[in-house]
């Protein structure tokens, strides 16, 4: 038996097969922003060959399911769920902060301790989220969100949290303020490890039979013309 | 030969089962027109998001309706464009991932070359048509005269120089407040209304060329219903809805016969969502009678965007053993010579 993971929610196309142990068996971490669409099915299958697997060999398929960029997110979350369709094979959502907290613990060679993953939302703001690791074990300790980067940064502070953030102008603002940061580019290497991990947790929802049809992605907001939308219905209009 | 085809090219998340490229065995279209009707127009990333959610299950329910499973098909289809890139990419992710899993071949398929494709399909009421013949695709993003040969191959004789008529039938049905979408409502409407009434510009009529223009006609409605309003008057909707399809039918029909009458093709094929206009019918098969032509439509229901029609374009290709690999791009702006020759432009 064998786990594929698979995220594309960032400037990075994180791809892994391993085994059920979630050791694994080969991988792949590309930074071709925008490139995810044409790579992700011929890379995954190069990763199959590679480890002398069959896609009919995979019993698990783990996915990042943002959120992040809209477009990039919505190519992994496709994938999958077609593959889990087609295979019949259950698949895992692991939100990708998550998937980032943990590759920047497993870069830190880290089981114990607080990390934070943000993902740049303009404006001096950050999507993210903020982690306690317990034996290994990654548990969020707010509901992943947007807010200031100082906001971020203060709580970061407070829980001697390390950070790994995605954008460059987010690493700049960082510099800027005098927090130590690390840059997503360099942690994401480990994110295929990260993801098998958190995938065979048990600690993320499963989508199994029917169900893999249920499977969306993770969108910070709703849209623009959704929420204005929504704005009007409140005023009564 | 059994082909699965997706299209997500815009607002439809659609999925069908099609034998030989003629018999559709299976067709779901999960339509978001009532979500995108609150916003009055496609809303891009409400589409795509809609698109993720519905992608795997219309897939499932048209295999299910075909009594199908993967391994009856021999290859599965997907539009490459042109459409809305986040839209598209929901679609060939889908489509590539399928391939990746069930070993099937790819085939990446034009938008217009499923419209045109359509008319090849079997129904009840209308034989498939073969290729060769003419074709006049009219949708709200193309409005162009192909010849296509026995190999279902593309040659561009004309097309519109602005706006596609299914532009400005919707732009003309904002100007008059009308429901989105508005193309079918002035068609409605245009059969109570005096087609007499104002005489809107035909554009390009006169020009020897197998072109269109259509923006003259919209601004012309525009300043008739100024003038009307500065006189303190009530539209007559259903007056300036008639002289407005005349107008556009008239253009759309004699640009026809010019084609048909130039290059002597016999059969005529009209597709695109424009074909399923009424009024355009009607004249096309009136002129069709006065030059001896054989002219088709698909039904309204295969008029507009579904995948049955992209798994007929694809039956050509897959003929041929043309296929794609899944490094497939998806392309917002795709010309039918680019998908033909298999040069796909730079991302
Ligand atoms: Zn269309």
């Amino acid at each position: 038996m064998s786990v594929i993971a698979m995220d594309t929610a960032t400037d990075v196309l994180a791809l892994a097969v391993a085994d059920e142990d979630g050791r694994l068996m080969s991988s792949l971490v590309e930074f071709l922003p925008r490139a995810h669409s044409r790579l992700l099915q011929p890379s995954l299958g190069h990763l199959l060959a590679g480890a002398r697997m069959n896609i009919h060999d995979v019993k698990l398929c783990v996915t990042g399911v943002g959120p992040g960029s809209y477009t990039g997110v919505r190519i992994a979350v496709a994938a999958a769920k077609a593959i889990g369709h087609a295979c019949g094979i259950p698949i895992v959502s692991v939100p990708t902060v998550d998937g980032m907290a943990m590759a920047l613990a497993c870069a830190e060679g880290q089981r114990f301790g607080a990390f934070m993953a943000l993902i740049d939302a303009r404006r001096d703001r950050a999507f993210g989220c903020w982690y306690r690791l317990e034996d290994g074990r990654l548990r969020a300790q707010c509901e992943p969100t947007v807010q200031a980067l100082a906001d971020w940064f203060a709580i970061a502070d407070r829980e001697r949290a390390s950070i790994v953030a995605s954008g460059r102008r987010l690493g700049d603002s960082a510099e800027a303020q005098g927090v130590r940061v690390r840059s997503w580019n360099e942690i994401a290497p480990m994110m295929p490890t990260a993801l098998v991990r958190l995938g065979l947790s048990g600690s993320y929802e499963r989508f199994e039979g029917e169900r893999v049809h249920d499977l969306a992605p993770l969108y910070v907001l709703p849209t623009e013309a959704e929420a204005k939308l929504g704005a009007k219905g409140e005023g009564g209009e | 030969m059994n082909i699965l085809a997706i299209e997500t090219s815009c607002d439809e998340t659609s999925a069908a089962v099609v034998a030989d490229g003629a018999r559709v065995l299976g067709q779901v279209t999960a339509s978001q027109m009532e979500i995108h009707r609150q916003f009055g127009g496609v809303v891009p990333e409400v589409a795509s998001r809609r698109h993720v959610e519905a992608i795997t299950r219309v897939v499932d329910t048209a295999l299910g309706q075909a009594g199908l499973g993967f391994s009856d098909l021999a290859a599965i289809a997907v539009t490459m464009g042109p459409g809305l890139l986040g839209a598209l990419l929901v679609g060939v992710a889908a489509a590539k991932a399928y391939s990746l899993a069930t070993g099937l071949p790819m085939i990446g398929v034009h938008h217009i070359a499923g419209h045109v494709a359509a008319a090849m399909l079997e129904e009840p009421d209308r034989p498939a048509v073969r290729p060769p013949f003419l074709c006049l695709v009219a949708s709200g993003g193309h409005t162009e005269l192909y010849e296509v040969d026995a190999s279902f191959r593309f040659k561009r004789l004309g097309g519109t120089r602005d706006d596609a008529a299914g532009e400005a039938y919707d732009k003309v049905a904002r100007l008059l407040g009308l429901a989105y979408p508005g193309g079918p409502e002035v068609d409605r409407l245009a059969r109570q209304g005096d087609p007499a009434r104002f005489s809107f510009p035909r554009g390009l009529l006169d020009d020897p060329s197998l072109d269109f223009s259509f923006s003259g006609m919209k601004t012309a409605v525009l300043v008739a219903l100024d003038k009307i309003k500065r006189q303190g008057q009530d539209v007559p909707v259903e007056d300036v809805c008639a002289s407005f399809q005349a107008a556009v039918i008239e253009v759309l029909v004699e640009k026809t016969r010019r084609a048909a009458r130039v290059t002597g093709h016999r059969t005529v094929v009209v597709a695109g969502g424009v074909a399923a206009n009424r009024g355009l019918r009607a004249a096309m098969r009136a002129m069709a009678d006065e030059e001896g032509l054989q002219v088709h439509f698909p039904s309204p229901g295969l008029c507009t965007d579904n995948a049955a029609m992209i798994a007929a374009a694809a039956y050509a290709r897959a003929r041929e053993g043309r296929f794609d690999t899944l490094e497939l791009g998806a392309y917002a702006d795709l010309t039918l010579d680019e998908w033909q020759s298999g040069r796909y432009p730079a991302e």
